[in-house]
């Protein structure tokens, strides 16, 4: 349409212009490029100023239209931008639009050209007589408003534009809305437990002012009471009063002075009291021995003073018992006992200084008489102590009667009970110097020796070794005990030196046996690894025999050798070989059995091999009854069995290697043909090593290593969600829930109900909170450091 | 503002709670606390953070009401050169008070031969069973006779079940069941030749050994037998429950003591213990220590957590009773004595805590009487009850054994107990396994793992036939279509091992002396 009207339009500019040369040039060309303006309204603007500009130059042209040379020029130039114009239009699709603007300059074709600001009209051009009269206030007024307001609105944006915006906003808005739900919402979730309703409600408590307040007396009872109390003169119903009527009087009748003396008087009191406390409390703090002696020492004079008037006339028993306290307080304390480092040192000097002598002669002196009286009651003592060995003795008679259990030396729960165990002590006493403890320890001494002669001394000394060896845990090592032995043999010295030599030459033979021992059994070993099970393990059942009495004889020998330590340190030597040797009997036998096991289960046994100590005199029969005992069970081949089980067990559990060679494939097979090594070990995988057994160092024990596929299934198979690792996850299930392992309380708080309601409440629905914000953590403790704050605010 | 609210909080709660002696506290840890500061995970780090403060509270919980326990116990003391063991019984019951002292008494039943006897877990009744056939129920406190009954037969054990109107007798030939009153309720047919009886409370399980050296299980809650455990190693006549862990211990003729749990057909552990044959066992109340005797004139004293032995005693003659009370005291019978040791297990102890004596008698069957200070002993001339001061553990918890129960308290027991039960193959060594996550740690054994769960998987998979359109996908057409299918697998399974046998013997032609030759000649002919 529009390209159509164009046309037509430059047809009309083209066709009239030979008309217009020929009429009057200038008025023609005003009109035309009149018609061009309209024609290209919205022209880029370049175009449209050149159009305007020509415009100008044709109405100066008007003015003195003689000038034709000047006016054939401007035309051409006029007849080109025409021309270009419609050039330029055919390419621009334009809309033609009806110009609405008012104008001053009213042309013939009710066209109008606005040229600049000036021309434009105004709202003053059309009502500036207004403002010359002084009426139409108020339309003046609506009128400036509008003028002041006046601004021209934007364009509308398109409708899906529009919508989208105001979708965006609407999100936003309601985002700001739900927000301040989620504080709450996260609240709740967080949450252990929830317990509805949320604010449960709370009767008002009633305060004491206001039961005070309505309380109206009913009862009889009550209003008497009510009725005494309201007319008494104590009780304060008075408002605005801090005394009551009694205490008001009181203050009346009260003289000042006599207040103010009396307050006084206090006072002073407290004053004085106060300055006692003060001293008391310095004196205390006084460091000086010498004080405190001066003072004890004064003290102690007085109190004797009136100790002696005292005791004539009533308190002799109070008297005694202190005495008898003091006895008892020296004999702990030992403090006259020259114990004391004061003491030491006048001791050491004593040998030539006389004074140091008498001072410590004092201190004893002091004792005995401070003890004094321990001696007479040591004495009844004496006296008892007989009576009160036969009441043991009775007692053993007692025992006797239910089955030598307590008395009888085989026991050895026993052997400590009979007064045997103070044995050692006596001797040990002996050396000791001091005359009472002799004394107190004789009665038992005596009563022993008539049972026993000087020999037994020895004798129980050895009995009480030997009842340690079968008390002492087994994992001792033999060295450890031989020298355990040495040391308490040391105090005893006995015969047995004589026996000394006799001993080496057993060593030294059985050291021989065991070598050549050691040499069979390997061989032994080697053979029976080729021969079969069966066969090994008889043999190993011989030697392990042979190897175990050897084992006693080189025990026996042990326990000599350490008597021997005394006499020599070339013994040692001996022992040391000898405990080699014990060893190597054990290996020997470790090895002949598998190489994996590396304690022999024997060692259970060897106590009892230690019992087998042959002890001279009465006490070989107590040990012959042990010794039958284990003959009894010497032909139980119990351990090796064990042994045996457990190796097959072991064997059974490792992974074995898989053979994977074809017999017949790249080479010959059939009878007599043997399918190579070479291809056998490249074709066998080989099985992974086996896992450590978890009864790996107890050789008495067979663990089951497998596992209880029932029992598996009722453990969790995999880590459940949260938890990353498995001993999370463990840690946390360590706890248990029940009320067989928890507190009440405890179980109710483990098994509560992640939300709880309460029946017959209402539950009302929960309201936004205010949102907390939290810091995070470090600006914090930047607050921490800075100033006190609580790091929490809260945005309203 | 806020900072003071937090200030009084605290205040607030240092004033209202208590500080928990931290050694009383220790006790009640269960195990190391999860590190969770530097996980990743927040909510997984809330909630053990949660948890931790949840046990946290609870083990102080627990330590507060420590205050309840307002028993103590204590034991004999002597004084200058007395000795313990060397008070009387009749000593000790003339000292204490006259309800003490009621609880030393002897039963004199010299017709009915030795004696084996059961408390009841709250250890207010006894069952004794005489080898003769005699057998008796009695509110032993109250000396009230409940039943008395002579079965005609020999009686070989007796053992109470979970409540006091059950008890289990193991007879010549096979295990009865009777009531309170005495009627025969069951007859165990499969439980043959049995020596010993043990009843596990927690999982209602009566195990029972015998003659042939079987470790029998017979649930009593469900009637059903368990499960049947070959000893492989004869006759046994000694065995012991841990009460730990539920498991039990067989001791047996070559010295070894076998421990077993249901779900197991071989033993969980076999320790060589003595030389000899096994004579007793006992297990003390935590599972920590077990004690045996053997007849090479032993006793031993071992961990049970490590295996290990601790002590070695020597008895004059064998032990033929072991018994351990709840507070650790450790009582020997052997021939007519009984000796009672305190803390043995720790320490090597050189003179006994008691002892006793039954003339001419010997002693066969022996039980500290639970939350009782006192020692039951069966023996050949009937039963004695002997006061060991310091044997039982002063504070009970009722809602484990309560000894003043009334009928209605004995029954909600019942039930509760039965809704508690435990499932028998959930014994094992450690109680706390069940904790862990099976997880397969090793290559290898997660690979046997792995292939166990598909062969599993493929064979539980179900044959699930697709679904058809038009019509051809009724429930007759799928049934048809599901055998055919199972058919079909039938064929293929028995023609893998029809093709594996086949290898078989070609692997045996082979292997032929004679090689393959010879056949061919055969198969041509």
């Amino acid at each position: 349409m529009a390209s159509i009207q164009d046309e037509h339009v430059v047809e009309v500019s083209q066709n009239p212009l030979p008309v217009a040369r020929s009429r009057g040039r200038g008025l023609h060309a005003k009109m035309a490029a009149e018609i061009a303006l309209k024609i290209a309204p919205v022209r880029d603007k370049k175009e449209r100023d050149q159009v305007l500009d020509l415009e100008t130059e044709l109405n100066a042209s008007d003015e003195d239209v003689g000038n034709d040379s000047g006016d054939e020029e401007k035309h051409e130039q006029l007849l080109k931008a025409i021309k270009s114009l419609s050039s330029s239009g055919k390419k621009k699709h334009k809309t033609s639009q009806q110009r609405s603007e008012p104008n001053k300059t009213v042309s013939e074709f009710h066209l109008s050209v606005v040229k600049d600001s000036k021309q434009q009209v105004d709202l003053n051009d059309l009502i500036g007589s207004l403002n010359k009269s002084n009426e139409y206030g108020n339309l003046k007024k609506k009128l400036d408003s509008m003028q002041r307001n006046s601004g021209t609105l934007d364009v509308p944006l398109p409708k899906p534009e529009a919508q989208k915006i105001q979708r965006t906003i609407a999100y936003g808005e309601t985002k700001k809305d739900i927000d301040k739900w989620a504080p709450t919402v996260k609240k709740n979730r967080e949450a252990e437990h929830l317990s509805f309703p949320l604010k449960p409600f709370e009767p008002t408590k009633p305060t004491l002012r206001g039961l005070a307040v309505n309380f109206k007396p009913r009862t009889p009872l009550e209003q008497e009471v009510a009725a005494v109390l309201r007319g008494s003169a104590h009780v304060l119903e008075r408002s605005n009063k801090e005394l009551t009527e009694e205490e008001e009087k009181a203050l009346l009748t009260m003289d000042l002075e006599e207040a103010k003396e009396r307050r006084h008087e206090l006072q002073k009191l407290r004053a004085l009291q106060s300055y006692y406390e003060i001293k008391c409390h310095r004196m205390k703090k006084i460091k000086s021995k010498k004080y405190h002696r001066v003072k004890r020492k004064a003290e102690k004079r007085a109190a004797g003073k009136m100790a002696g008037e005292d005791l004539q006339n009533e308190d002799a028993e109070e008297a005694l018992e202190k005495a008898e306290r003091m006895r008892a307080l020296e004999r702990v304390s030992l403090k006259h006992r020259n114990t004391s480092k004061w003491a030491k040192h006048l001791i050491a000097k004593a040998g030539k200084n006389a004074d140091a002598k008498k001072l410590i002669q004092d201190q004893l002196r002091i004792s005995r008489t401070l003890t004094e009286k321990a001696v007479e009651s040591e004495s009844d003592e004496e006296m008892e102590a007989p009576a009160h060995a036969g009441g043991v003795e009775d007692d053993e008679d007692k025992s006797d009667m239910y089955g030598n259990l307590l008395t009888s030396e085989d026991n050895p729960w026993k052997l400590h009970t009979n007064g045997t165990r103070h044995l050692p002590e006596t001797s040990s006493s002996l050396e000791n110097d001091s005359s009472t403890k002799l004394h107190r320890l004789q009665p038992i001494r005596t009563e022993e020796a008539k049972e026993n002669s000087d020999e037994d001394l020895e004798h129980t000394a050895a009995v009480e070794e030997e009842s340690d060896d079968e008390f002492e845990l087994q994992p001792v090592s033999l060295a450890e005990k031989t020298t355990k032995k040495s040391k308490k043999l040391q105090g005893t010295k006995t015969k047995r030196k004589s026996d000394v030599e006799e001993v080496e030459v057993t060593v030294k033979k059985s050291k021989k046996s065991e070598k050549s021992n050691k040499t069979d059994s390997k061989k032994t070993a080697k053979e029976g690894k080729k021969a079969g099970k069966k066969k090994l393990a008889s043999k190993s059942k011989d030697k392990v025999e042979s190897l175990h009495v050897t084992g006693d004889t080189i025990e026996t020998e042990n326990t000599d050798s350490a008597n021997m330590d005394i006499s020599g340190s070339s013994d040692n030597k001996i022992n040391r070989k000898e405990h080699n040797v014990e060893r190597e009997a054990s290996n020997e036998t470790v090895i002949s059995k598998s190489k994996d096991i590396c304690v022999d289960p024997k060692k259970i046994f060897r106590i009892e091999d230690h019992g087998n100590e042959v002890q001279d005199g009465e006490s070989y029969s107590i040990q012959q009854k042990r010794i039958d005992i284990q003959q009894a069970f010497a032909n139980d081949d119990v351990a090796e069995e064990f042994v045996q089980e457990k190796s097959e067990i072991e064997d059974a559990s490792k992974p074995k290697d898989l053979d994977l060679s074809l017999p017949g494939w790249g080479a010959w097979a059939g009878a007599g043909i043997k399918p190579s090594e070479k291809k056998k070990k490249q074709f066998t995988k080989k099985a992974d090593p086996a896992p450590l057994r978890k009864d790996k160092d107890l050789s008495h024990v067979i663990i089951n290593e497998e596992k209880s596929k029932l029992f598996t299934k009722n453990q969790v198979s995999s880590v459940p969600y949260p938890y990353g690792n498995p001993v999370l996850f463990e840690r946390s299930m360590r706890n248990p829930v029940g009320k067989h392992w928890n507190t009440g309380t405890t179980v109710d708080q483990l098994t509560k109900p992640r939300v709880s309601t309460l029946i017959g409440t209402i539950i009302e629905p929960i309201k936004a909170t205010k949102q907390i914000k939290r810091y995070k953590p470090e600006n914090r403790k930047r607050n921490k450091k800075g100033k006190e704050s609580s790091g929490i605010t809260i945005h309203s | 503002m806020a900072a003071e609210a937090k200030g009084e909080k605290e205040i607030k709660k240092v004033k209202d709670e208590e500080p928990v002696d931290k050694a009383i506290l220790q006790k009640y840890h269960r195990g190391s606390q999860n590190r969770f500061k530097n996980l990743k995970d927040k909510k997984l780090r809330g909630k053990l953070r949660s948890y931790e403060s949840q046990y946290e509270q609870a083990a102080v919980q627990a330590a507060k009401s420590e205050l309840l326990l307002t028993e103590e116990p204590g034991y004999l003391e002597a004084e200058g050169l007395e000795k313990t063991f060397k008070f009387k019984q009749r000593n000790i019951a003339d000292v204490v008070d006259v309800a003490s002292a009621k609880k030393y008494f002897d039963l004199k039943l010299d017709t009915f031969g030795p004696y084996r006897i059961n408390y009841t877990r709250n250890g207010r009744f006894l069952l004794i069973g005489g080898k003769k056939g005699h057998l008796a129920t009695i509110d032993w406190q109250n000396k009230k006779l409940g039943c008395e009954v002579h079965v005609q037969e020999t009686v070989r054990d007796v053992r109470w079940l979970h409540i006091e109107t059950m008890f289990a007798v193991a007879q010549k030939k096979c295990v009865y069941i009777y009531d309170n009153t005495g009627i025969e309720l069951h007859c165990l047919k499969n439980h043959r030749q049995v020596n010993r009886l043990e009843f596990l409370p927690y999982h209602f399980l009566l195990a029972s050994v015998g003659d042939y050296g079987i470790l029998k299980y017979q649930d009593t809650s469900t009637g059903k037998p368990v499960c049947e455990l070959f000893s492989k190693l004869g006759k046994c006549d000694c065995m012991t429950q841990n009460p730990y862990n539920a498991v039990i211990h067989l001791g047996h003729y070559n010295g070894t003591v076998t421990m077993w749990a249901p779900s197991m057909k071989d033993p969980l552990v076999k320790m060589l213990c003595h030389r000899g044959p096994v004579q007793a066992i006992a297990i003390d109340n935590k599972g920590y220590y077990m004690a045996t005797s053997g007849l090479d004139g032993q006793m031993k004293i071992w961990d049970v957590r490590t295996y290990k032995q601790l002590q070695a005693y020597y008895t004059p003659t064998p032990a033929s009773c072991l018994a351990i009370s709840q507070r650790g005291l450790l009582a020997v019978g052997h021939g007519p004595h009984i000796q009672i040791w305190r803390d043995p297990f720790t320490q090597k102890q050189k003179s006994p805590y008691m002892s006793h004596l039954f003339p001419s008698c010997t002693v066969h069957g022996m039980q500290f009487s639970p939350f009782e200070d006192v020692l039951g002993v069966g023996h050949s001339q009937g039963f004695g009850s002997l006061l060991i001061p310091g044997a039982g553990e002063p504070n009970f918890d009722a809602l484990e054994a309560n000894p003043y129960q009334t009928k209605k308290q004995r029954q909600e027991f019942e039930v509760k107990a039965l809704l508690e039960k435990i499932q028998p193959e959930l014994i094992t060594l450690n109680p706390m396994d069940i904790v862990h996550v099976n997880h397969p740690s090793k290559k290898g054994t997660r690979k046997d793992g792995q292939n166990d769960d598909d062969e599993e998987s493929n064979s539980k998979e179900k044959f699930e036939p697709k679904h058809k359109t038009k019509g051809r996908s009724s429930s007759k057409k799928q049934h048809l279509r599901k055998k055919g299918h199972e058919q079909q697998e039938k064929k293929v399974s028995e023609i893998q091992s029809n093709c594996e046998a086949a290898m078989e013997d070609v692997d045996s032609l082979l292997s032929h002396p004679l090689g393959l030759g010879y056949f061919q000649d055969l198969i041509q002919v």
